[in-house]
């Protein structure tokens, strides 16, 4: 059981990834852009992080590295359906395990969460 | 051709005038010249006749004294009979003191006159007619000599008068013969002076005049190479080598003058542009190769020099209102102009230059057109190409706005048919999901009719517009791009703004390029203002109140302000304001200018304001700029109802 942090600014789609992820008995808070996500890291200890990348007052790269300066260890996901290669690679540089384009299999997704969850 | 006035030959001619002249000079002075002559000549023998006579008369004397001495007075009568058949001896009658003739047989007659010499003792003659002879009758004194004191009182001066009668006839006759070989031979001398003269006058003064005057009119044909030939080396001969001269020069000016004009039809036809000259009446007065060969085909013969047709033949310009000659002609300023030409299908830029003479009168107009139509259709090819590359950038960030609900549909329908696996769909979640795939394709679908709305080609024709919605669509467009996601926009849009007649592809792709910009210098953080306007109607924009966004102070705001269109039906405006870095000074005139860019790494094309620029001008609006380094960029478009 995994506490999971997402943040997206679509609603939708964090509306379905809360379901499927809690469908794996994993909890999910869901936010919708980079400055909430950060205030809940810092005030609610999360196990993993899954930030889409553009959003709008804080995107996820940035919001990522702060949440990295909190807390070095832990792991993070992004993803994104506008962002380009560069921001991308630049989110892993910033210490995401990985960076999936959307749209992407969930399947792959929960494996990562699951095999976090084993270490 | 130059024409010049013949000279007329006068009917009286020099050389009648001058024989004239010569003839009355000649005869007047042989004539007066003959007339003294035998005048003197008269009196000469005149003196003569009377020498003659006083010899005679003392002979006659001498031997009548001889005989009175020796008193021999019977000799006397012989002396005197001999004397008397002499020839012209007319009459030889001695008179006494007392005027009574002596030594005559028969009656003694009395002679008038006699008296007077015995009494002056002075001789006298006298006229008289003897019958019908012309006589000189002279009396002569007989002086009263020491000898005849003898017989003779010695008190008394005379013994009497001689009076010798001479013929006059022969002498008269002589002195007619010898006036009339005077004049005879006065004439001959007058004659042959004139003649002489006239002929000297002639071959010296008349002929070279008259060869001048050949050559005047030779000239005067147009023959500028005729040379007159120089006969003397006298005055005359340097009239002619000036007159030569003249011709001469008169020859060079004329090749001058042709060369010069060779020269300017060579220039006129080496311009590719085609050039006609027009007068007021639009007739062509003058083409240049280029325009025959442009439009020969409307000339029956290229080749001809004149041309009778009128540039409306080629150009329907001249029914529209605004024919660029009638517009030059009335302003008295060069027009320039677009004019489609429907048989060639070619476009051309036709620039017209009205020009005056000294006195402010219409003369003509010089058309210079210039075939603009692969300029043109590289306009259109660069306004396309810029539209692909804007088209570009905003594809790949549709595709990437597309990914998001295609994200959330594939989460959708992965979750789903995994649920349907394990058997644990519930109907509320399988419904909720569905839905939330149905708001995805919507949310595609828009997404798509946005793009392909916005690829529309130029000119697909003008509509009523109205701005507030191409603004918002343009917004749209950006924000699909992504570029508006840390920018706050703000927008004060004008209530019930008219609508304006337009093409609404232009004009979106004109506020694209603007926002684009806008956000772009932001760095996609900032706010950007939009605000939508009316202008009221005024004659030109300069009249109205154009609101200035109020920067704040302490800056110095700059900008382009380009010239006022026409409107009178007031216009509507559009700013656009970023709170970016703003333009410095020195780039700010180049902004318009085409592939003007500071974005060229990436990927700026510098066409976007270029093209904008030319769309609203266009549209008979303007853009204006204002920028404040630090504070921000307003751009202010403004276009009439």
């Amino acid at each position: 059981m995994v506490k999971i942090l997402l943040a997206d600014d679509d609603n939708n789609f964090g509306t379905v990834i809360k379901n499927e992820l809690e469908e794996e008995r994993h909890a999910v808070d869901v936010v919708s852009d980079g400055v909430e996500a950060v205030l809940r890291f810092i005030n609610t200890v999360y196990d993993f992080v899954l930030l889409d990348i553009r959003m709008p007052r804080l995107n996820g790269i940035d919001a990522l590295r702060i949440i990295k300066r909190i807390n070095p260890e832990v792991p993070a996901i992004t993803f994104s359906g506008k962002a380009g290669d560069l921001e991308m690679a630049e989110s892993v540089r910033c210490g995401a395990i990985k960076c999936f384009r959307k749209p992407f299999e969930i399947a792959q997704l929960k494996n990562h969460i699951k095999s976090y969850a084993l270490k | 051709m130059i024409n010049f006035v013949k000279v007329r030959t006068k009917a009286f001619s020099i050389k009648i005038k001058f024989t004239l002249i010569a003839i009355m000079i000649s005869l007047v002075s042989f004539g007066v010249a003959a007339f003294f002559s035998t005048r003197w000549l008269a009196i000469e023998i005149e003196g003569d006749y009377k020498e003659k006579a006083t010899l005679i008369g003392t002979h006659i004397i001498h031997d009548l004294e001889s005989s009175m001495l020796s008193r021999t007075h019977g000799e006397i009568f012989t002396t005197l009979d001999l004397y008397k058949s002499y020839k012209d001896v007319e009459e030889v009658r001695i008179f006494n003191t007392r005027s009574k003739e002596v030594f005559v047989e028969g009656e003694s007659s009395s002679e008038a006159g006699v008296e007077e010499v015995i009494r002056t003792g002075e001789p006298f003659s006298f006229y008289k007619k003897i019958k019908n002879r012309k006589a000189t009758a002279f009396i002569i004194p007989i002086r009263n000599k020491p000898e005849c004191h003898g017989c003779h009182e010695k008190s008394e001066p005379l013994r009497g008068a001689l009076l010798l009668s001479l013929n006059r006839t022969e002498m008269e006759r002589y002195v007619g013969q010898q006036e009339q070989r005077f004049f005879i031979l006065f004439g001959l001398i007058a004659a042959g002076t004139i003649f002489t003269t006239v002929i000297a006058v002639k071959r010296f003064f008349l002929n070279p005049l008259t060869a001048i005057q050949e050559g005047a009119e030779a000239i005067g044909k147009g023959d500028f190479t005729y040379q007159v030939p120089v006969g003397s080396r006298d005055e005359i001969g340097n009239l002619t080598e000036n007159f030569n001269r003249m011709a001469q020069t008169l020859q060079n000016s004329f090749k001058e003058i042709s060369r010069s004009q060779k020269e300017w039809e060579e220039t006129f036809d080496r311009i590719n542009d085609p050039i006609v000259v027009i007068d007021r009446d639009c007739n062509i007065l003058k083409a240049n190769h280029a325009f025959k060969e442009t439009f020969g085909k409307f000339f029956s013969s290229p080749k001809t020099e004149e041309i009778n047709k009128k540039c409306s033949d080629l150009f329907g310009t001249c029914l529209l209102s605004d024919c660029p000659h009638k517009i030059s002609m009335q302003d008295r300023t060069p027009v320039t102009r677009e004019i489609h030409n429907p048989e060639t299908g070619k476009i051309f830029e036709i620039s017209i230059f009205p020009y005056y003479s000294p006195e402010e009168a219409f003369r003509g107009s010089v058309a210079v057109m210039k075939d603009v139509t692969e300029k043109k259709e590289n306009e259109m090819r660069l306004m396309m190409s810029e539209r692909l590359a804007a088209l570009g950038e905003m594809a790949s960030g549709i595709a990437h706005e597309i990914n998001n609900p295609m994200g959330t549909i594939a989460a959708c329908t992965e979750a789903l048919l995994n649920r349907m696996e394990k058997e644990k769909i519930g109907s509320i979640l399988f419904e909720n999901y569905l839905r939330i795939i149905q708001d995805e394709i919507n949310r595609c679908k828009n997404i798509t009719n946005s793009m392909l709305s916005f690829v529309k080609k130029r000119n697909d024709g003008k509509q009523d517009v109205e701005i507030n919605e191409v603004v918002d669509k343009t917004l749209e467009m950006v924000n699909f791009q992504g570029r508006l996601k840390d920018v706050e926009v703000l927008r004060h849009y004008q209530e019930e703004i008219p609508v304006i007649h337009n093409d609404e592809g232009d004009l979106r792709q004109t506020f694209l390029s603007i926002i684009a910009n806008a956000v772009d210098a932001m760095e996609g953080k900032g706010t950007l203002t939009i605000e939508t306007g009316i202008i009221p109607s005024s004659p030109t924009l300069e009249d109205a109140i154009l609101p200035i966004p109020t920067l704040e102070k302490g800056g110095s705001p700059h900008g382009v302000e380009n010239p006022a269109p026409q409107g009178k039906g007031g216009f509507v405006f559009i700013k656009i304001s970023d709170t970016g870095p703003g333009i410095p000074p020195h780039l700010i005139n180049r902004i318009f200018d085409p592939f003007f860019t500071t974005k060229s790494e990436k990927g700026g094309t510098g066409l976007g304001l270029s093209i904008a620029d030319k769309i609203i001008k266009e549209n008979n609006g303007k853009i204006d700029v204002i920028s404040e380094e630090g504070k921000g960029t307003t751009f202010t478009i403004t276009l009439p109802i």
